[in-house]
């Protein structure tokens, strides 16, 4: 439990650098392995074409495709997507609760299914808490201990260190249900701390709980996980959660994995559509590639107007694709300046930033952030026309 | 000062408003209470008065103050009109609370499994089980203890078909004696235990259970440090419903125990039909409850003071 070991850090250059020369059209089969990682930190768990499929016959549900990837040792991992994609699922198989149907799952090279889950070092904290309501909070915490037969004395005092680690002291003798949905949380938390497990599953915790609370127990999450070194698999499809807290995370939906990578690789260079607008706010704008070049390319959107773009593997002139632009690289600049333009339909004031909707012909609708600094655009009127620009680096082309 | 006057001047409305809440519940539950005092309180007021009275000599009662029917429990009075002691009547007692102990251990045995598969079902057969469970009470409590007769006499279904396969080569004693007894006293009261049973697993949370075995529990150490506790008060109930009637049983004893092996029941039918004694038969009524009444809040003031001490106080009370 050594604070911060293999904690692996974003190295989002190396990562950047490194997508295009993946294959391309294996959104399927993403490996999750293939972004450089820090000196020392390996593979911890290893998802190998894991399949879950529910029922039989005519009720069958295929709850996951043949899912692959692996997670760093001491890193905070974090399956993101919609409801019912997958990822409890997956999140469930590696505590042990469901088997998966075809596929393997490893723990540091050990084979896990079949493993029940009190044989796994492995521990969860669950959506609903699910604290022991017939036990006192020191009895919920130390439970794990005193299943794998640990002396009183050397529980009480894990007790005691892990209810101070999550900031409980002097609440061992309270039954859970004279606890707030916080102070519940960190029960849950201390417990699943107690057993020293090799990796701790978090199954959408923060749910629960107001946005207040929330806020301030991602922060403490992060800080848990910096202070014990351990391995977070968490699970939640809240993509500003997932953005703030992991390490990497994985993108899924209908049962894949869409994309696995450190937060600013997800959120900059989107593989696909759905990553593209699942994750943050994005225009999505259908175009042709007009030319590829050595280190980027130039695309035709609808008006005829050209822009240049990121280049990626397999592109051809002639290729209809779509590309992805993030409102906050795009910029509102005077008409003559400008290749694209189009005309004011809305502005949203934010405070730290105002969004501005441009409807540009035959392109649609373009969202444009801009940051209210002192001396910044101003004088932007309701149907006014104006240019867009797009700024370095910022068009990307999406897979489908 | 004005702020501490105006809190005690609420707090006065305040406790005007609940004495007022406290008689509109009185009122409200009146009804009830009218039940309960009509079907409870008057039979056993007429039978604690009985308890205390002369027997007639063929049957009915003489309205003069006797306690001799209490007396007679424990005593036999002797031709010169003194007492000797007898434990004849505190054997049948004894004997009465064993076999009722051993159908509510055996039906628990049989009643938690039952209702804990019952209870892991999918909702939509979970309904189908219940009413599984309830089909023996459409039949008579009477024609079932007689089917038991047919399977368990000397040659019935039981003895003749073992012997037919050559594991016995004569019937087997098993009518007419303890055995046979319990056996049937199970039977008919087993729904009592596994219906409570049921009722408190459905309600209990599965992911409890999970994160038990999450935590390290294996199944055995599940069921018994999380199951067990919460089902408790299912256990507790199913207990009671299946010890209290069993030991008031009177059919079954008759039936299968062959009016050889008496219970609580038989005596006190004796009294009421053969003995004509009626004070005598309503004494003891009087002392089974009694007797179970104490049970009940020994074991409830226990359950209490060990709830306390580990300091869970309020488990007594589920």
């Amino acid at each position: 439990m050594t604070p911060g070991r293999g904690q692996s850090q974003m190295n989002d250059q190396v990562e950047v650098s490194d997508t295009p020369t993946r294959p391309a059209g294996t959104a399927q089969e993403v490996d999750g392995g293939a972004p450089a990682r820090e000196a020392g930190s390996r593979d911890l768990i290893e998802f190998r074409r894991v399949s879950k499929i529910f029922g039989s016959g005519r009720d069958e549900v295929r709850a996951l495709e043949e899912v692959s990837l692996n997670i760093n040792e001491g890193e905070f991992f974090t399956l993101l997507g919609p409801s019912g994609c997958g990822k409890t699922t997956l999140l469930r198989m590696l505590a042990g609760f469901e088997q998966p149907s075809a596929g393997q799952i490893l723990l540091d090279g050990t084979e896990l299914t079949g493993l029940p889950p009190y044989r796994r070092p492995v521990n969860t904290v669950f959506q609903s808490y699910a604290l022991f309501p017939h036990m006192t909070v020191a009895q919920n915490v130390g439970f794990g201990l005193e299943m794998h037969g640990v002396p009183r004395e050397r529980r009480n005092e894990r007790v005691r260190e892990m209810l101070a680690l999550v900031k409980l002291e002097g609440y061992e003798r309270r039954k859970p249900a004279q606890l707030s949905g916080g102070q519940q949380q960190r029960v849950a938390l201390a417990r699943a701390l107690a057993n020293q497990p090799r990796v701790l599953l978090l199954d959408e915790p923060l749910s629960a709980l107001d946005l207040k609370l929330r806020k301030e127990m991602q922060i403490e999450l992060k800080r848990l996980q910096v202070e014990t070194g351990l391995t977070f698999v968490f699970v939640t499809h809240d993509q500003e959660e997932a953005l703030t807290m992991s390490d990497r995370i994985a993108v899924m939906n209908a049962g894949n994995v869409l994309q696995a990578g450190t937060p600013r690789l997800i959120y900059e260079d989107p593989d696909n559509r759905f990553v593209a607008d699942f994750i943050g706010e994005t225009n999505l704008i259908e175009a042709t590639v007009e030319s590829v070049g050595e280190d980027g390319a130039r695309f035709r959107l609808a008006s005829n107007v050209v822009i240049d773009g990121s280049f990626r593997e397999g592109l051809s002139e002639g290729r209809e694709v779509t590309l992805a632009l993030r409102p906050e690289r795009a910029e509102v600049t005077p008409v003559d300046a400008a290749v694209v333009r189009g005309l004011v339909e809305n502005i949203v004031y934010f405070g730290t930033d105002t969004l501005y909707q441009v409807a540009v012909d035959e392109v649609g609708m373009l969202h444009v952030r801009t940051q209210n600094v002192a001396g910044g655009v101003g004088g932007i009127g309701l149907g006014d026309e104006v240019g867009v620009r797009f700024l370095a680096d910022a068009v990307r082309v999406l897979r489908d | 000062m004005a702020a501490p006057e105006a809190a005690t001047r609420a707090s006065v409305a305040e406790k005007r408003a609940s004495r007022r809440a406290g008689w509109r519940r009185v009122f409200l539950i009146s009804p009830a209470l009218a039940i309960i005092a009509a079907i409870m309180l008057i039979p056993l007021g007429l039978m604690l008065t009985y308890s205390f009275l002369e027997s007639g000599r063929y049957g009915g009662v003489i309205w003069n103050f006797s306690v001799e029917a209490y007396i007679r429990f424990l005593f036999e009075r002797q031709l010169d009109d003194s007492l000797a002691f007898t434990d004849s009547y505190i054997r049948i007692f004894g004997r009465s609370f064993g076999l009722s102990f051993m159908t509510m251990f055996i039906a628990f045995l049989i009643g938690f499994p039952a209702a804990l598969f019952m209870a892991m079902q999918p909702p939509k057969y979970r309904a189908m089980l219940i009413f599984l469970v309830t089909i023996p009470f459409w039949t008579n409590l009477l024609i079932r203890n007689y089917a038991w007769i047919l399977l368990l006499r000397d040659y019935g279904l039981i003895n003749v078909g073992l012997m037919n396969l050559g594991v016995i080569s004569s019937p087997l004693p098993i009518m007419y004696n303890n055995f046979a007894i319990t056996l049937g006293l199970v039977y008919s009261f087993i729904p009592f235990m596994v219906l409570p049973i049921y009722a408190s697993l459905e309600k209990l949370d599965w992911r409890l259970v999970e994160a038990a075995q999450d935590a390290g529990a294996n199944r055995l150490q599940s069921l018994k440090r999380i199951i067990l506790p919460l089902a408790k008060p299912g256990i507790i109930a199913g207990c009671i419903l299946v010890f209290v009637p069993s030991l008031g049983a009177y059919i079954t004893p008759e039936l299968l125990g062959g009016g050889r092996r008496l219970m609580i029941g038989n005596l006190i039918q004796m009294q009421f039909g053969a003995s004509q004694n009626w004070p005598f038969g309503s004494a003891l009524a009087f002392i089974l409850l009694a007797i179970v009444l104490a049970c009940l809040m020994l074991w409830a003031w226990r359950a209490k003071k060990k709830g306390e001490a580990k300091g869970l106080g309020e488990v007594a009370g589920g």
